[in-house]
């Protein structure tokens, strides 16, 4: 390399030339460059500018430039010693460009095949990525801009028939004024939490509060006899949110009386009980009810839940009463409470659902867009909500870069509902039939979206639905059992006005009906008769418990419980296994109820 | 007279291998046997024919060597590989099965007498 032409090269160009270039890149100066084959070939400038912009637009390998250097300049070189100008030969040559494009084609088709390959790769491989890059801008255009549409307010479509209740029929506010007509709680003492029976040390101070809340109790039984509760779910004096926000707050108004006073009216009818004032045992028995029906306003779980609460502490109460002190209740009374327990709930316990679905569709109609039949999809403003309000689980959706592309895997509006109903009516079903004929747990349900959703981790396919759907399962059982034990306590009912009209107990349940029981209840764990017998002349109700087998009213050994419901699946296991017997309870009936007079 | 590059594409190649089959020949000198037999209408430009040939080179059809002149000019000398002469024969068949169609179709008399 002369002076003139080292000093025109690149910085990289210098370094390699010197003796350190050799061990660097020995290839690089292995024979002459292209600028030496150029210089050396001594053209007339013109040609030689040409040759050198040729070769250079080429971008070739150093080695293959020389080789096209050396070419073109003894083409030009055969073309001037033929006489030939150098416009004239400039001018067929051509635009150095283009034959420069060409000319790097056609070398490098002559290339390795391995370097080939490579290239053909990380070409596929650029492609790719900008497929991918063009792919994602194109989703996150989509999940981005996508506005959710509040078309429905679902909150004043249920409040509607509540709000329509007249002022006067209303037994919320007088709940309200017993509650704020309570007496503090003495210290130590807690009414409203496990129920204090009359064996209990604290029974004294008990009653001593239950004399102090006449007021309170008076109020709680006149607006027992109000037709409905007509606490509104919303308040204008909170900000509307979404339906489920709206609905806690006013959970939190009204329900936390609601479960004062029930537990007051309980704990003064055993005192009632002890104090031989039948009438006021099953008045505040009979407002229990109407508690429980007015908890029930609502159609949510939740309500149900709070209902039937209510009704189970009026049944076990009029259950103990009968069974201890049966001779309080006067016939009228006992077909009285007869008719308030039968009418309690509507008929047979069940739970809704139609509460649940509006909160459900609330939920879709927040997160998703709407392209107005039906369909849509999540939305980048909409995830953001559904994790604030499924309770978030780890990173939220909305937070996360591959959020469009996970939102486009997940199924459209139309698809989370249809799976939601398909759900809930799978395990309505299921939970709908009495305990003998369920063949798996209504929970299966709800965990077949959960699992899917905590299976994919943060986001799960139908991971709406998966917050969302209610579990069924345990509501069912209890639902079940608190059917049972009424039955129960209407069998007993009958067996006391028997008793009463003949002097003793009746052999069988059929010689109730139709007087005073118009059909013998079954026996929800195995759809036959509830189990009555006779144990030293005084009545026995039972039932044959989770195992189906009657033990003849002998409970299971070492205190566990038979009526809590397991699916054929698990009882199976257990049956094969003596472990799994001794946690599910095997092994005795389930004692409904014990007449002891 | 200008022809298409679409028609020249096939046509090119066909004329270089045809070209290299009697003897080798250097770059310039294949730019002017081309235009001068043909009467220009195959007037290829050096930055047409130099990347045909390294496309025929990269395709296993020709091959190279450079040789020095008496004159003490460097000269890449081009010449028909095996390979090279089977495609001569290929697609000579295939040229004056089409040309043959053509004629019928009252597009052009016979192929014309191979010039020196």
């Amino acid at each position: 390399m002369n002076a003139e032409t080292r000093a025109r090269a690149s910085l990289l160009v210098r370094i390699l030339t010197t003796p350190v270039g050799p061990p660097i890149f020995p290839s690089f100066t292995r024979g002459a460059g292209p600028r030496q084959v150029i210089a050396a070939a001594a053209l007339p400038t013109p040609e030689m500018e040409v040759v050198t912009q040729t070769v250079r637009k080429t971008r070739l390998w150093r080695r293959e430039r020389a080789e096209v250097a050396r070419e073109l300049c003894s083409h030009f070189a055969e073309g001037a010693a033929l006489g030939r100008s150098g416009e004239e030969l400039i001018r067929e040559f051509g635009d150095p460009a283009r034959a420069a494009a060409l000319i790097r084609r056609a070398k490098i088709r002559g290339r390795p095949l391995p370097w080939r390959a490579w290239r053909r790769f990380c070409q596929g491989i650029g492609t790719l990525v900008l497929l991918c890059i063009a792919l994602y801008a194109v989703l996150a255009l989509r999940y981005y801009r996508a506005t959710p549409v509040i078309s429905r307010d679902y909150i004043a479509e249920l409040n509607a028939p509540i709000a329509a209740v007249p002022l006067n029929d209303r037994a919320e506010p007088v709940y309200r004024r017993a509650v704020e007509a309570l007496p503090p709680h003495p210290a130590g003492l807690f009414v409203g939490g496990d129920l204090i029976r009359p064996e209990n040390p604290w029974w004294p101070d008990v009653k001593d509060y239950l004399a102090q809340s006449r007021e309170s109790l008076e109020l709680a039984r006149l607006g027992a006899a109000k037709p409905a509760l007509g606490a509104e779910l919303m308040s204008a004096s909170e900000p509307k949110g979404s339906a489920r926000s709206v609905l806690d707050a006013a959970w939190g108004r009204s329900y936390g009386q609601l479960r004062t006073l029930s537990w007051l009216l309980v704990e003064d009818a055993y005192r009632a009980a002890e104090e031989s004032d039948g009438a006021t045992a099953i008045a505040n028995l009979s407002a229990l009810l109407r508690l429980g029906d007015h908890a029930r306003e609502a159609p949510f779980l939740v309500n149900d839940s709070i209902g039937f609460a209510m009704f189970g502490l009026a049944i076990r109460a009029t259950g103990t009463i009968l069974s201890t002190r049966p001779e309080i209740l006067s016939n009228e009374g006992l077909v009285e409470l007869a008719h308030r327990l039968s009418a309690a709930g509507g008929g047979p316990f069940t739970f809704r659902t139609s509460g649940e679905r509006a909160l459900f569709l609330d939920i879709v109609q927040r997160i998703y867009s709407d392209d107005g039949n039906g369909g849509g999809h999540l939305s980048g403003s909409g995830t953001k909500e559904l994790w604030a309000e499924s309770g978030a689980f780890g990173e939220p959706l909305g937070r996360s870069a591959l959020a469009p592309i996970d939102c486009a895997l997940l199924p459209g509006r139309r698809e989370v509902i249809g799976e939601y109903d398909r759900l809930v009516a799978a395990a309505c079903e299921q939970a709908s039939k009495p305990l003998f004929a369920r063949t798996e747990d209504p929970d299966n349900f709800s965990m077949e979206s959960m699992g899917s959703y905590k299976d994919h981790g943060m986001v799960g396919t139908y991971a709406t639905v998966g917050a969302m759907i209610p579990d069924f399962g345990a509501m069912s059982v209890g639902a079940e059992r608190l059917t049972q034990r009424r039955d129960a306590v209407l069998v007993a009912i009958a067996l006391e006005l028997y008793r009463r009209a003949h002097g003793s107990y009746p052999d069988s349940l059929e010689a109730l009906t139709p007087k005073y029981l118009p059909g013998i209840p079954i026996d929800r764990f195995d759809g036959k008769p509830i189990k009555y017998k006779l144990a030293e002349g005084r009545p026995l109700l039972y039932s044959v418990g989770v195992d189906g087998v009657d033990d003849g009213g002998r409970p299971p050994p070492g205190g566990r419980d038979p009526s809590k419901w397991f699916s054929p699946a698990r009882l199976r296991e257990a049956r094969r296994s003596p472990a799994v017997a001794a946690q599910i309870g095997l092994g005795g009936d389930w004692i409904l109820l014990r007449m002891n007079r | 007279m200008k022809i298409e590059s679409e028609l020249l594409r096939g046509a090119g190649p066909l004329a270089v291998l045809k070209l290299l089959e009697r003897s080798e020949m250097y770059g310039y000198q294949l730019v002017e046997a081309l235009s001068r037999r043909t009467d220009g209408v195959l007037a290829l430009g050096q930055s047409t024919l130099y990347p045909l040939l390294y496309n025929l080179e990269a395709k296993g059809l020709i091959e190279a060597s450079w040789q020095t002149t008496e004159s003490g000019r460097d000269r890449k000398y081009y010449r028909l590989t095996s390979s090279g002469r089977k495609r001569l024969a290929t697609d000579t068949k295939q040229w004056q099965a089409l040309l043959r169609a053509m004629s019928s179709l009252g597009l052009g008399a016979a192929p014309a007498e191979v010039r020196p």
